[in-house]
């Protein structure tokens, strides 16, 4: 007799070929948007790191060591005279628009820039070295990260001199 | 009789098949060109607004007292003439007496060198580019579409220091062609005697972020970022 139509097997091989096409393309369109999005988010991170280092940097340049870091951080830990400070700074923005000026506190703070609903934190540590002389080096790293990743952050650094008193 | 050939349903099924795999294809085919199309808009946006930063944060380093204003409000009397243009009144403020929160849409920076040739005046700021068959215009406005450089000769002679229009040097845009610039502001964030925290927000876009929402999503960038100016 003959046999009509396709048996079991064949109906679900070219099912599962067909499914593993089509899985296989989602795959590739979603991997290559993130890597789209992450491009995005790397830009808008390094652009709120950058912008916290030139807050310290605006702030701390009128002081000499002692009041910068007295005044504006009020853990930190010093050692032989030099200091080394941790704090966040909160530089608001919104879509469209700049808020007000930034903030140095010793709490957490997230901002949201742009479309995009990734919320991102930036963080600072302060120290400050000898430069010789009546001068301190300081050291300003801030890290702007956007979630409990370990990868999933910018750094940015700068050097600039103050006077120790 | 022994039947050939294919039946009906077979033939449907394996038709069905065939237009579902090709489907299939097609789609991903035109999946991947838009994905390429957005890949390279994004490398450009994110390109663009880092080179504008870049330029900003070299032109901004080692200025003196009074020498970056920032400017709200600009008119040209001849819009084919530079040197014709003028800030509206009260619309263009020393960033070393501005207060915080001062805005605008672009900088003027005068630096000044060595000779005479070197002292030099920065117009950089939302403007439009115009081409004409004489020649490129470029003009600041704040609408403009994109990121706008005037480079004029400055004129120390006076006791205050002021740009010459009418003496141009370079002109030119800073945002690439294909992508339009939809907000550049500056602020004042903070501002002291030895130094002032100048913030930017840029929000660039492709030609094609209109076309559809997914163009829409990723087809734009928003950027903030900062600078501290030295005052003295």
């Amino acid at each position: 007799m003959r046999k009509n139509g396709f048996s079991l097997i064949e109906v679900l091989f070219v099912a599962g070929f067909l499914a593993m096409i089509g899985v296989a393309i989602i795959a590739l369109s979603a991997a290559a948007l993130r890597l789209i999005t992450s491009a995005e988010i790397h830009t808008v991170a390094h652009g709120l790191a950058q912008d916290a280092v030139s807050y310290v940097e605006t702030v701390a340049l009128p002081k000499t060591q002692t009041n910068f870091f007295s005044t504006y951080f009020p853990t930190c830990s010093a050692s032989g005279g030099f200091y080394n400070c941790n704090a966040y700074v909160t530089c608001p923005a919104e879509e469209g628009s700049l808020g007000s000026a930034c903030a140095i506190s010793s709490s957490s703070d997230d901002v949201q820039v742009g479309r995009n609903r990734t919320r991102y934190t930036t963080a600072v540590s302060v120290i400050s070295t000898d430069a010789g002389g009546s001068q301190v080096n300081v050291r300003v790293m801030a890290t702007t990260s956007w979630s409990k990743r370990t990868a999933d952050k910018v750094i940015v650094g700068k050097i600039f001199t103050l006077e120790k008193l | 009789m022994r039947r050939t050939g294919f039946t009906l349903v077979e033939l449907l099924v394996s038709v069905t098949l065939f237009m579902l795999a090709v489907g299939i294809a097609l789609a991903a085919v035109i999946n991947s060109n838009n994905l390429i199309q957005l890949s390279d808009n994004r490398a450009s946006l994110v390109d663009s607004v880092r080179d504008t930063s870049e330029r900003l944060s070299n032109l901004t380093t080692g200025l003196g007292q009074g020498s970056i204003d920032l400017i709200s409000g600009v008119s040209y009397a001849n819009p084919n003439d530079d040197a014709t243009l003028s800030f509206l009144p009260g619309q263009k403020s020393p960033l070393d007496t501005a207060s915080t929160g001062e805005s605008g849409f672009a900088l003027e920076i005068r630096r000044y060198g060595t000779g005479l040739q070197d002292n030099v005046c920065y117009l950089i700021g939302r403007g439009n580019l115009v081409e004409q068959s004489s020649g490129d215009q470029v003009k600041l406005d704040e609408n403009g579409r994109s990121v706008v450089v005037i480079v004029t000769a400055l004129n120390v002679s006076s006791q205050t220091p002021n740009c010459i229009y009418s003496n141009l040097r370079y002109k030119g845009t800073l945002s690439s062609s294909g992508l339009s610039l939809v907000g550049l502001s500056f602020t004042l964030g903070d501002r002291n005697a030895q130094a002032a925290h100048l913030r930017y927000l840029m929000q660039i876009e492709t030609a094609s972020a209109s076309r559809s929402e997914t163009a829409r999503r990723y087809g734009r960038l928003e950027a903030v970022y900062g600078l501290s100016v030295r005052l003295n």
